[in-house]
């Protein structure tokens, strides 16, 4: 189990970004939600590969 | 040597059914949670929410805090389940497991500004700015805070806990994510996402940084201050007399200004740092 959340854990952005995130900005921005869930999976995967959201 | 009798003063404070940290835990956090219904049936203004919900959340670390020391109930007593409820409920909009943040800040009370085995001392900074940057930072991807220094290694119950905060925090994800995708996406931004922020940043520089600032000095009378906040006692979340915290930290918050005067003769006698107090 620990070895499954080792590997799980590092993704938590990405999955952030696309899930949280992207409906958020969605219905803050007026932006359509595909479009924004695509954002949002790659500003998650960005900010997985560089530690930090900004 | 002034312990017999700061104990002495101590045990006037220490003790009661601790109401207004009930009211507060729960209060709190029943109002958060109608939040969602109220801003989203329009019977309050978004901005007004959000506003209300930074308040709530920020606040909302000091219940769940008197529940880590056992305040509101102590193990094997009547009222220990209302204790661990508060410490959960109370803890949840801002994404902290409980229980681990209970055995980390159990290590914070053992070790206060003791390097590599304090673990708030990655709040340690010069300025506030510098400290609200460390706060933000602290929550980006891949960093972790008070846990950065293996703080739960020689714990026995360390497997558990790890695995209780993973849970507790994806359930929280997995609330956030579900209210957004069940129409309430600008509630969980507005009432959850941006006042955790606002949490984040205001809870360990309030209650970590300022009353231990410049972190860097131990022992008992030493390694924290008594200091007169800018912003009030109530702004500054009753941090003013955290130094009472950690010579007894049984004592309830609102109880602690009252103890400061009787035991402040006594803590100067000591050469308790005091800064304007």
């Amino acid at each position: 189990m620990q070895s499954v959340i080792e590997k799980v854990m590092p993704w938590g952005p990405v999955f952030f970004g696309g899930l949280v995130f992207a409906p958020m900005w969605s219905a803050a921005l007026g932006i359509n939600l595909p479009v924004m869930v695509a954002l949002g999976l790659a500003w998650g995967y960005v900010a997985k590969v560089r530690g930090r959201w900004f | 040597m002034s312990l017999p009798e700061e104990r002495e003063i101590a045990k006037k404070y220490i003790g009661g059914f601790p109401w207004f940290m009930v009211i507060w835990g729960l209060g709190g956090f029943l109002l958060w949670l109608s939040l969602f219904p109220l801003v989203h049936l329009q019977i309050m203004p978004l901005w007004l929410g959000f506003l209300l919900a930074s308040v709530v959340i920020s606040y909302c670390y000091l219940p769940t805090h008197e529940a880590q020391h056992g305040n509101i109930g102590r193990p094997n007593k009547p009222w220990r389940w209302l204790n661990e409820l508060i410490g959960h409920t109370s803890a949840f909009p801002m994404m902290l497991p409980y229980r681990v943040h209970r055995a980390i800040h159990l290590k914070h009370h053992a070790y206060a500004n003791t390097p590599d085995k304090d673990p708030d001392l990655y709040m340690q900074a010069d300025t506030i700015w510098e400290a609200i940057r460390a706060a933000w930072w602290s929550h980006q991807p891949g960093k972790v805070g008070a846990t950065a220094t293996g703080v739960l290694d020689d714990s026995p119950q360390s497997d558990k806990l790890k695995m209780e905060a993973f849970l507790v925090q994806r359930f929280a994800w997995i609330a956030m994510a579900a209210l957004c995708w069940s129409g309430f996406a600008l509630e969980a931004l507005m009432l959850w996402w941006l006042p955790m922020w606002v949490a984040f940043i205001y809870t360990p520089v309030t209650l970590s940084w300022a009353p231990h600032h410049p972190m860097d000095e131990t022992g008992r009378y030493r390694d924290t201050r008594a200091w007169k906040s800018p912003v009030g006692t109530i702004l500054s979340s009753g941090m003013e007399y955290h130094v009472v915290h950690h010579l007894f930290p049984s004592i309830p918050l609102n109880k602690t200004p009252a103890a400061y005067r009787e035991l402040k003769p006594l803590m100067q006698q000591e050469g308790m740092r005091m800064e304007g107090l």
